[in-house]
C-alpha cells in the first residue's frame, strides 16, 4: 500500500513567475509532492495521478480553470489562471524504461528513453541522464525549466541539427479527468508495450496528428504528469565565444558555412549563437560555437557565479535609468553586451555543464521571434535601423533550430528556424521596441512566429495570421480528440490562450 | 538630478541576504515566516514539515526596519528575523545518483553583504553543497551589523550566516 502525496493548498495567493512579468492572484495554489520524493516507484507515480484527478473533480465542482505550472520561466501568461494553479515543481521522478515496457521496435534502444515525471527540471533531466551516458540533445540556455513546462511552450536551444526539446518527445502521459488518464503516442512509431500502460493503468491513445497537437499543448490538453523522451549517447563541448574577425558574418549564418570560422575552420560546431549590437549595425557579431566530441577535450570547466553578483533590482535599475535618458547611452550599451556576451575560449564541459544554473533575476523582457534563416539578415538589419529611435537596453540573438512537425512549434519555419531573441532589460523602451520590431516584419512581409514562453502581442487573429486557420484548427481537434467533452477543454483554458483567440 | 534621484527611488524597500545552494535541486516550494531567536542566539531555519524532501534550497532573509531596530535597542538580545524559505526539490535517490560524501558544515558564520537594499549587489559566499540541499540555516545576532544596516539606510547591510549542508537520504528499497 503506497503512502499519500502530500498536497498543499493555499488560498487567493499571488504567483509571480521567475522573471517578475507576471502577477495573477489565484483561487487555490496546489502543491503536490510525490508520497515517498526520493525513492521513485511507479505505485507512488501513480498516487500521484490519482490526486492529479481529483484536484480536476475539484476544479469541475467549483467551475474553476485548472492549470499546471512548471520552472515559472515563461514571460507571458501563458501558465497563469485564477482559479487552480498547480505546483508541479516536487513531481521530479524519472524511470528508465526496461525493454519489456516497450514495444519491438524500441526495445532494442531502451537505453535511450527516460520517462520523466512533469516536474522534472532541465538541470535534473542533465544530472540523471549523465549518470547513465546519456544526454540531452538540446535545451535552453538555462536549465530551470520543468520538462513538461519546456515542452508545452516549444522551448528550444542552439544545436544547430537539432530541433527544440519537445521534438525529442516519443510519448505523453495526460491526465485529462477524474476517471481518465491516456498514454498519447504517434500511431506509426509506437514506443510502449501494454505491459508499460498496464503499470500505469491508463489508455492508449495512438495518433499521429494528435500527438503533434499535443507537444506543444500550452497546457490546454489536460495535465501532463509524464513525458518520455529519447535522449542521445553522452558526449562533451568544447566552446568559444567572442567577436566574429572574419569578412561577412551573413555567409557564415544563412548557409551554416564554417569554413573559414575560428578556432576549427571547416569544423561545424554543433551548437552555434550569434549576438548583435542593436546599437551598431555594422559592428561585427559576437559568435558562440561549441564543438562535440566523445571523448573529453583537454581545457577547463566552465566557470561558476561569483561571490559578488548584481542584486535582484539591477536590471530594474538599468530599465529605469534608460528611460528617463531617452534611451540607452552608448557606455552602457557596451557595457550590457559584455556582459550578455563575454569571452570564451576552449572551456569543456557536458551538456549539463554548459547550460547550467541561471544566476539572473529580477524584472527582464524577452521576446523571441521565429523566422525562416533565410529572412535573418533583412530582419536583424531592420531592426538595427529600427533601434536608432529606440535605443533599448537589450541585444539581438540568433539562435538555430530544426524545423520541427509540432503542430504549434514556433521553430515551425522550415528547414531551420531562425529564432531572433529580443532580450534585455523590463523598460519601457524594450517594451515598445518589440512591439514595433515584430509590426515591421510583418510590415515587411516577412513569415514569423512567436516564442509561447516569451513576451508576445495578445492580439486576436495573429495565431491564425502566423500558422494558418487550418493548422490552428488541427491544433483544436487534437485537443477534441483528447478532452472529448467541451466542458472539460475549458477546464484547462486560461485567460492568455483566450486572448490570442485559439481556446479550443 | 531629479532624473537621477527618480531612478534611486527604484531603490525603494528594505534589504535581504540570500543563502542558496548552487545545484539542481532547484526550489519546489516557498514559505515566509518570522523567527523570534532569545538570548543572543541564532535564530535556525530547518526544512521543517513544510519541506518534505527535508532540504532546502534558498533561505532569504529579509531586513526590517522595526526588527531591526529592536535587535539594536537590545543589543541582540530578542532578534526577530523575517526569512522566506524554498524547500528543495527532493534527490531521487538511485543508482544514477553521485556517491554521498555526507553532511557538510559552513563556516561558523560568513558575512553576507547587500549593497544598495541588495537590488544593486549581493555578497554571496554560496555553500558548497553541490548535489545536495540546506539543512539548517542560521541567522546571528550582531548589533554591530544591524547599526550598519540601519545608519546606512540599508545601502550597506552585512549579516552573518552560517549554515549546513544535508546528506543524501540513503538506501532505495
Amino acid at each position: 500500500m503506497p503512502n499519500a502525496p502530500t498536497v498543499i493548498v493555499k488560498t487567493n495567493k499571488v504567483w509571480t513567475n521567475w522573471h517578475e512579468t507576471v502577477r495573477q492572484k489565484v483561487a487555490s495554489y496546489v502543491t503536490i509532492w510525490n508520497a515517498n520524493p526520493n525513492v521513485a516507484s511507479i505505485a507512488d507515480y501513480n498516487a500521484t495521478t490519482v490526486v492529479l484527478q481529483k484536484q480536476i473533480a475539484d476544479a469541475l465542482k467549483r467551475k474553476l480553470e485548472i492549470r499546471a505550472a512548471g520552472g515559472t520561466w515563461s514571460f507571458s501568461p501563458v501558465a497563469a489562471t485564477d482559479g487552480i494553479l498547480i505546483n508541479t515543481q516536487p513531481l521530479n521522478y524519472r524511470f528508465w524504461p526496461e525493454p519489456a515496457d516497450l514495444t519491438s521496435e524500441w526495445a532494442d534502444r531502451a537505453e535511450s528513453l527516460v520517462f520523466a515525471q512533469c516536474g522534472m527540471s532541465i538541470a535534473e533531466l542533465n544530472e540523471a541522464l549523465q549518470g547513465r551516458g546519456r544526454s540531452l540533445k538540446t535545451s535552453g540556455a538555462s536549465n530551470g525549466q520543468t520538462i513538461a513546462g519546456a515542452i508545452a511552450t516549444g522551448t528550444h536551444g542552439s544545436a544547430i541539427r537539432e530541433g527544440a526539446i519537445h521534438d525529442s518527445v516519443v510519448g505523453l502521459h495526460i491526465v485529462t479527468g477524474p476517471d481518465r488518464h491516456v498514454w498519447l503516442e504517434r500511431k506509426t512509431d509506437s514506443v510502449v508495450s501494454d505491459a508499460w500502460l498496464a503499470k500505469l493503468g491508463a489508455e492508449r491513445l495512438p495518433d499521429d496528428e494528435v500527438f503533434k497537437a499535443a507537444l506543444v499543448s500550452l497546457g490546454c490538453f489536460g495535465i501532463v504528469h509524464g513525458v518520455m523522451l529519447e535522449s542521445a549517447e553522452a558526449f562533451w563541448l568544447r566552446a568559444y565565444r567572442g567577436t566574429y574577425q572574419g569578412n561577412d558574418p551573413w555567409e557564415v549564418i544563412s548557409q551554416f558555412d564554417f569554413s573559414q570560422v575560428a578556432p576549427h575552420p571547416g569544423v561545424e560546431p554543433y551548437f552555434f549563437q550569434s549576438i548583435f549590437k542593436p546599437y551598431a549595425s555594422n559592428s561585427p557579431p559576437c559568435f558562440t560555437l561549441m564543438y562535440a566530441t566523445a571523448n573529453r577535450p583537454s581545457g577547463p570547466a566552465p566557470e561558476r557565479h561569483d561571490k559578488w553578483r548584481p542584486g535582484d533590482g539591477a536590471a530594474e535599475v538599468v530599465a529605469n535609468i534608460t528611460d528617463l535618458a531617452g534611451g540607452t547611452p552608448k557606455f552602457l550599451a557596451e557595457y550590457l553586451f559584455k556582459q550578455m556576451c563575454p569571452d570564451i575560449d576552449g572551456t569543456c564541459g557536458r551538456w549539463g555543464d554548459m547550460f547550467w544554473d541561471t544566476s539572473t533575476r529580477g524584472k527582464s523582457a524577452g521576446m523571441a521571434i521565429g523566422l525562416p534563416l533565410a529572412n535573418a539578415q533583412e530582419a536583424v538589419e531592420a531592426l538595427q535601423a529600427l533601434n536608432k529611435s529606440y535605443k533599448i537596453p537589450g541585444i539581438l540573438a540568433l539562435r538555430f533550430v530544426q524545423s520541427s512537425e509540432a503542430t504549434l512549434a514556433f521553430t515551425r519555419h522550415a528547414p531551420v528556424t531562425c529564432v531572433l531573441d529580443i532580450d534585455g532589460t523590463l523598460s519601457k523602451k524594450m517594451k515598445d521596441f518589440q512591439e514595433a520590431a515584430w509590426k515591421e516584419l510583418q510590415s515587411m512581409g516577412i513569415p514569423f512566429t512567436f516564442h509561447w514562453g516569451k513576451l508576445m502581442p495578445a492580439e486576436p487573429g495573429l495565431v491564425e495570421q502566423m500558422y494558418g486557420q487550418g493548422t490552428v484548427e488541427d491544433w483544436r481537434k487534437g485537443c477534441a480528440a483528447i478532452l472529448p467533452d467541451p466542458a472539460a477543454r475549458g477546464l484547462f483554458q486560461c485567460g492568455a490562450v483566450r486572448g490570442l483567440g485559439i481556446d479550443p | 538630478m531629479i532624473r537621477l534621484l527618480i531612478a534611486l527611488l527604484t531603490l525603494t524597500g528594505c534589504w535581504y541576504h540570500r543563502v542558496e545552494v548552487p545545484s539542481s535541486v532547484t526550489y519546489a516550494s516557498e514559505e515566509r515566516f518570522t523567527l523570534w531567536a532569545t538570548g543572543w542566539r541564532a535564530a535556525k531555519i530547518d526544512a521543517g514539515d513544510e519541506c518534505p524532501s527535508q532540504t532546502i534550497k534558498q533561505v532569504t532573509v529579509r531586513g526590517n526596519w522595526g526588527y531591526s531596530l529592536i535587535r539594536l535597542a537590545t543589543l541582540g538580545l530578542v532578534a526577530p528575523t523575517r526569512v522566506e524559505r524554498h524547500c528543495a526539490r527532493a534527490r531521487i535517490d538511485d543508482a544514477n545518483t553521485p556517491p554521498d560524501t555526507g553532511a557538510i558544515t559552513g563556516p561558523d558564520g560568513a558575512t553576507y553583504w547587500s549593497i544598495g537594499l541588495g537590488k544593486l549587489m549581493q555578497y554571496e559566499p554560496t555553500p558548497q553543497c553541490r548535489g545536495r540541499g540546506l539543512d539548517t540555516v542560521a541567522v546571528r545576532p550582531n548589533p554591530l551589523f544591524d547599526l550598519m544596516s540601519v545608519g546606512t539606510v540599508g545601502l550597506v547591510s552585512p549579516l552573518r550566516i552560517g549554515w549546513k549542508c544535508r546528506p543524501l537520504s540513503t538506501g532505495a528499497p
